[in-house]
């Protein structure tokens, strides 16, 4: 079995259990929605400085979105020994990180799907010309983001400081990501059109193919036989 | 003799400082029940983990088969099954669906009839769509051998596969393990219950601080001892292993 096969039925595993106890959804999206809706009630002054505050808003609220969605997904293979099945298959070890990392973002994208509109909404955000640049900028940042977390989740199976390896490690690791993302969203906020943010989406397509590529490589180390 | 199905030749694996395995060297040969005995800590789970590729060898070399587990791996674990001594599963899967999953894991392309066939084998067949969490712990275990089998594996361990269950259980089990030989699944059964190697191996090993003490047929054990209990030969062993060891 090939690697993306391996990975797709990884995947998919995880969003049938997904579909079935609808648990992460609700959890993470509850709270991806409280955070948006304290941050515009907390922040929002006007109109004209919203823009500037509502992309912190946003991504403050992805960012610890991400960080349960993926902490919690990687915990129910550890609950029950459920992962043991994985680590028996005949299937490469960087499929079991691919396959998280799939599930993890299809997730996530669920989320940002209610976010994005509802972050918009609040703020006051003109949507009409920044909605397709906005939801690529919020896809790439989310792929740099969990692509990092779940290398650090799969690092959590062998430790018992998981929780607080991967807050310490993950955080400043995508930093970068994070404030390149952030940075672009204000420019679309503010007005910013298609061309003036390209340079902010290479940055993190750079990023993104960086985290994965490296995770790719080391989880056929971090999951392997100890 | 038939060849083997598992050769393990001068096995040794070390967790830093620590040696779980001292230079072990066994074969398994097809059709026949294996038991490994040896008490809590001996490396029974270690030297399961390193054929089926949970943990590497440090050195020497494992074949299933005449393929080698570390460099053809994904071959040696189609053709190993492992029922894991806790019981692992995804509770919000119903035991159907985890066989099909798991078809899918192992290579094997899903198949419903197949996997309802091994539900009815382990007595599952009317809680196929039941959450697995609501399962009893028997089913539990039951259910984890059905996916051991999903991919027809030509040699099963089951590593302590009766510890913690009870004694009607722990029956039910036996039989199914001596019917699995009968269908020619080669098995290696690790325990502590010196009466379960009794009833069902055909040949024993004991295992003591990583070192392999012994390996015989049962029958030649017990005759070479003019017939004394299993249970009092076991204890002699591991008596003199550690009468050596602090010497």
């Amino acid at each position: 079995m090939n690697t993306l096969r391996a990975a797709w039925l990884v995947a998919l595993k995880d969003l049938q259990l997904e579909m079935r106890t609808k648990e992460i959804l609700t959890s993470t999206g509850l709270f991806a929605v409280l955070v948006v809706t304290l941050g515009s009630l907390a922040f929002y002054t006007d109109p004209i400085s919203s823009p500037n505050v509502a992309p912190g808003v946003l991504w403050i609220s992805i960012l610890f979105c991400g960080i349960l969605l993926i902490g919690r997904s990687w915990a129910l293979e550890r609950e029950n020994d459920a992962v043991f099945g994985l680590l028996l298959a005949p299937i490469p070890r960087p499929s079991i990180y691919i396959g998280k990392t799939i599930s993890a973002l299809v997730l996530l994208v669920a989320i940002e799907l209610l976010l994005v509109p509802l972050c918009l909404v609040f703020f006051q955000i003109e949507p009409a010309g920044i909605l397709l640049p906005l939801l690529a900028l919020v896809f790439l940042g989310s792929l740099g983001f969990v692509s990092t977390a779940s290398l650090f989740s799969a690092v959590g199976i062998r430790t018992r400081a998981r929780d607080l390896m991967l807050s310490v490690l993950v955080f400043p690791l995508v930093a970068p990501a994070l404030l390149a993302s952030a940075v672009a969203t204000r420019e679309l906020f503010a007005g910013a059109g298609m061309t003036e943010v390209i340079g902010w989406m290479r940055i993190l397509l750079a990023f993104d193919l960086l985290f994965v590529g490296f995770g790719v490589w080391v989880s056929r180390h971090l999951l392997a036989e100890t | 003799m038939k060849p083997p199905v598992l050769r393990c030749r001068h096995v040794t694996k070390r967790y830093g400082k620590f040696t779980a395995l001292k230079d072990l060297s066994l074969e398994v040969y097809e059709g026949e029940i294996f038991a490994l005995l040896g008490p809590n800590g001996a490396g029974k789970s270690t030297l399961i983990h390193c054929i089926t590729g949970l943990a590497k060898r440090s050195e020497g070399s494992i074949e299933v088969l005449g393929f080698d587990t570390v460099n053809d791996f994904r071959t040696t674990r189609r053709l190993v099954g492992l029922v894991p001594q806790e019981i692992g599963y995804d509770p919000f899967f119903t035991p159907l669906e985890s066989l099909m999953i798991q078809m899918g894991l192992m290579g094997v392309e899903p198949n419903r009839s197949r996997a309802e066939s091994l539900l009815e084998t382990f007595a599952l067949g009317d809680k196929r769509d039941a959450y697995t969490r609501t399962l009893s712990g028997g089913m539990k275990r039951r259910l984890l051998v059905a996916k051991a089998l999903v991919h027809d594996p030509r040699l099963l361990f089951l590593d302590e596969p009766t510890s913690g269950v009870d004694v009607e259980l722990r029956r039910e089990l036996w039989q199914e393990v001596e019917d699995l030989r009968t269908a020619g699944t080669t098995i290696v059964l690790t325990t502590h219950y010196i009466e379960e190697a009794e009833k069902l191996a055909d040949r024993i090993g004991i295992l003591h601080k990583g070192e392999l003490l012994l390996v015989e047929s049962r029958e030649s054990l017990l005759e070479r001892h003019g017939g004394r209990p299993l249970e009092d030969i076991y204890l002699e062993l591991i008596r003199k292993a550690d009468g050596r060891h602090a010497a």
